[in-house]
């Protein structure tokens, strides 16, 4: 059991590895003497982090300073697919984790309780070399929660690594109009928008590019008049939005960044509204919307678990008007195998005006179908394959080609 | 169960029609014929037994429709005889579908064919009711390339799905989705070799460097693979895909494709080599050559089988990327 759980920051840490370990190794190991002192258990751990959101929500309101050593509470939202017996989910999870650490740098840590864990993981910056502790809370082994206090240049970078270079890993995406839900439920106080269409051009003229951020109560004018606007609604799509609430009966508040990759930023004091937010919109609705919905109702094949072949599923569709002027073109960019879309596939030109591409989605390794007609995309996701490809897919779709495309499928007339 | 791509064409097209599909026309699926099963057989009293093609069901009409579809001029009597036998209990005791037989349920068997063969086939279903009477009342419906699908002769025992079919559904085949039913074993090798190349790439993704040809077809059926009841069969279409496979490695993908190991053909380890060490970036330039290869060697496959199959189905072409 940790003594003294609160003492210890992640600055605190690297001090002690820079004194007491040659830092200058590419590949930063550490022996059981040198482990940092975690927090065993998600009691201990939540404890620690309220501490931390607290004292770092103060220093926010002192010096209006975002990001800082040790600063505020990043969680990011992970979809893993490495369980395939629920009775042995916390060993799996472990040899998995004990696997990639060489690769992205991290030493595994099993804690005190079932399904949860700690990657200590160090990176340079500058000459030294930082340890920053990121707590995966699998409770739910397929809806991973992973915290971290970390400089948000380094968990970035380490989270974006970790997971982009794994078939059996995935961030949360959230679609625009998941996003945007998310703001009529709470007091919405800023967002971020973005979108390039580099995928799909390569001449300079015709590349279109927004990035921005904003904050302030004037967010939701800004977003609506963006909405009005016939070219931006379909090239402004949202990146985060800021939810801020105030807890009845004072004047404090908390206010959250959720960011469409799956990443929430935390700054207030309050780790339990933070935690019941994430739990609301993620283990709750998307969860909800992946797993019932997609990968249950709408995923295409037979029914395994009856003695007859009932096919079942319904295809999906990915409906925009920013018509696509040239089918051939379109698909080779999309299916090239390359980022952000990592899709991979054979292209059948069907006619004009209709494609058909057998496809390989490069991140899970897993084959799915896609149907280009010039307003429409069909989607056929193989019953077993994971149902975030979808929300990936959708979302990067609003990023880079049109913003106000919608998502339907089977009774669904907005599956987001 | 026999089928030919004309055949495989039809039943998707039949399938494709009971989904909520934007781009096609919906008239089954409003009409609630939803439910939806393939390869099932059933038991006749006789002791016998009949594997149909495909059986939809509608609990809102309380109506089954049992398809039987050809793509050649004549019919196999037997099956024909066979059909005429089954009893409106198989369908909620046998095949588990959504009707109350005693509340106005009705059935149909009936035939699907390609619309150049509807008098063909209607022959030998009038032939066959010298016999069996009840067989000369299956209707017929017909699939043209052109103007897509409508009932040549008979009449279903519900008005609204008579009506439909009757009337004609106007669907451009070319758009039906392949997804529903991706190949069986007498599929064209090229349409065999799609779900195959897709497959192995998954699989070097996954770094599951060994696979089997079983497993392709396992994974390319998903769970209706457990469902097709011959060994037979099975060893058939693994057959099939080590051809594919063979082909591949002798050709375009000489020096991706390798055959570590020796066996049977179901068993037999393929290995695909190419990309993806843990931690890298993916290699888009190996990746888009690799997409150049597969792509010529599908089109040799298509064009080999052109003079069989091209101008009949009008087979669409790939796209070769440019260098």
């Amino acid at each position: 059991m940790e003594t003294f759980p609160f003492l210890r920051t992640v600055m605190d840490i690297g001090f002690m590895f820079k004194n007491s370990y040659n830092c200058t190794k590419k590949v930063m190991t550490m022996g059981d003497s040198m482990k940092p002192d975690l927090h065993r258990t998600r009691l201990d751990m939540v404890c620690h982090l309220q501490e931390r959101m607290r004292s770092g929500y103060e220093r926010y309101l002192d010096e209006q300073k975002l990001e800082w050593e040790g600063g505020l509470l990043k969680t990011y939202l992970v979809e893993a697919d490495i369980v395939d017996k629920i009775n042995d989910s916390h060993n799996q999870i472990l040899k998995y984790l004990h696997t990639q650490a060489e690769s992205f740098n991290y030493s595994p840590e099993e804690l005190d309780e079932e399904n949860f864990f700690a990657l200590v993981a160090g990176s340079r910056a500058g000459r030294q070399v930082k340890f920053d502790i990121y707590y995966v809370d699998a409770s739910d082994h397929r809806f991973w929660v992973v915290y971290t206090v970390g400089h948000s240049t380094r968990t970035d970078n380490f989270m974006d690594k970790l997971v982009t270079n794994s078939t059996k890993l995935d961030n949360a995406w959230f679609p625009m109009q998941f996003l945007s839900k998310l703001v009529e439920k709470e007091f919405f106080n800023g967002l971020g928008g973005r979108f390039n269409n580099d995928p799909f051009t390569k001449e300079a003229d015709d590349q279109l590019k927004i990035s921005l951020k904003l904050w302030g109560n004037l967010a939701k004018d800004v977003f609506d008049a963006f909405q009005n606007s016939e070219r931006l609604r379909r090239m402004f799509s949202l990146s985060s939005v800021r939810l801020k609430r105030y807890f009845k009966g004072t004047d404090e508040s908390i206010t959250d960044d959720v960011n469409f990759f799956g990443k929430v930023t935390s700054m207030g004091q309050s780790f339990d509204s933070h935690l019941d937010l994430v739990n609301k919109f993620y283990k709750g609705e998307y969860k909800h919307r992946i797993v019932q919905i997609i990968e249950g109702e709408l995923a295409i094949g037979v029914d395994d678990q009856s003695d007859v072949a009932i096919l079942k599923g319904e295809p999906m569709f990915v409906r925009f008007g920013n018509i696509i002027p040239d089918i051939e073109l379109f698909v080779r960019s999309l299916f090239s195998g390359t980022a952000p879309f990592r899709l991979w596939g054979l292209q059948q030109i069907i006619k004009r005006d209709f494609a058909r591409i057998y496809a390989v989605d490069l991140h899970l390794g897993r084959t799915l179908t896609f149907e280009v007609f010039p307003d429409t995309i069909r989607i056929f996701l193989p019953l077993g394959t994971c149902g975030n490809t979808i929300a990936r897919f959708f979302t990067l779709f609003q990023h880079h080609y049109d913003s106000s495309a919608e998502l339907l499928g089977g009774r669904y007339d907005h599956l987001f | 169960m026999t089928t030919s791509s004309k055949n495989v064409l039809i039943l998707r097209a039949l399938i494709a029609l009971c989904k909520r599909d934007i781009k096609l026309p919906t008239d089954l699926y409003d009409l609630g014929y939803t439910q939806v099963v393939i390869d099932k057989t059933i038991r006749l009293e006789d002791d016998r037994s009949v594997m149909p093609d495909l059986i939809i069901a509608s609990s809102k009409e309380n109506h089954c429709v049992v398809w039987e579809s050809k793509s050649g001029r004549s019919i196999d009597n037997d099956q024909a005889k066979r059909l005429a036998s089954t009893k409106a209990n198989v369908f909620p005791d046998q095949v588990m579908l959504n009707v109350k037989i005693q509340d106005g349920f009705a059935f149909d068997i009936a035939y699907a064919c390609d619309g150049k063969e509807c008098q063909n086939i209607r022959c030998d279903l009038d032939r066959v009711a010298k016999e069996l009477p009840s067989v000369g009342l299956f209707p017929l419906v017909g699939f043209y390339d052109e103007s897509g699908i409508k009932t040549h002769s008979g009449r279903f025992n519900k008005e609204n799905i008579n009506r439909v079919l009757r009337d004609g559904i106007n669907i451009d085949l070319r758009e039906v989705p392949t997804e529903y039913l991706r190949f069986d074993k007498d599929s064209p090798r090229s349409e065999m070799a799609l779900y195959v190349i897709i497959n192995i790439v998954a699989y070097a993704t996954r770094e599951e460097s060994l696979f089997s040809a079983e497993q392709i077809a396992r994974d390319s059926y998903g769970s209706s693979w457990a469902h097709i009841a011959s060994n037979a069969t099975k060893d058939e279409i693994a057959g099939k895909i080590d051809n594919v496979l063979s082909d591949a490695r002798q050709h375009e993908l000489y020096g991706y494709l390798t055959k570590p190991g020796r066996g049977g053909i179901r068993s037999q380890k393929w290995n695909l080599s190419y990309l993806n060490r843990r931690g890298t970036a993916f290699p888009s330039k190996r990746l888009k050559k690799l997409q150049k290869q597969c792509i010529e060697f599908v089109n040799r496959l298509r064009n080999e089988e052109a003079g069989i199959y091209a101008r009949q189905l009008r087979l669409p072409f790939f796209l070769l990327e440019e260098e």
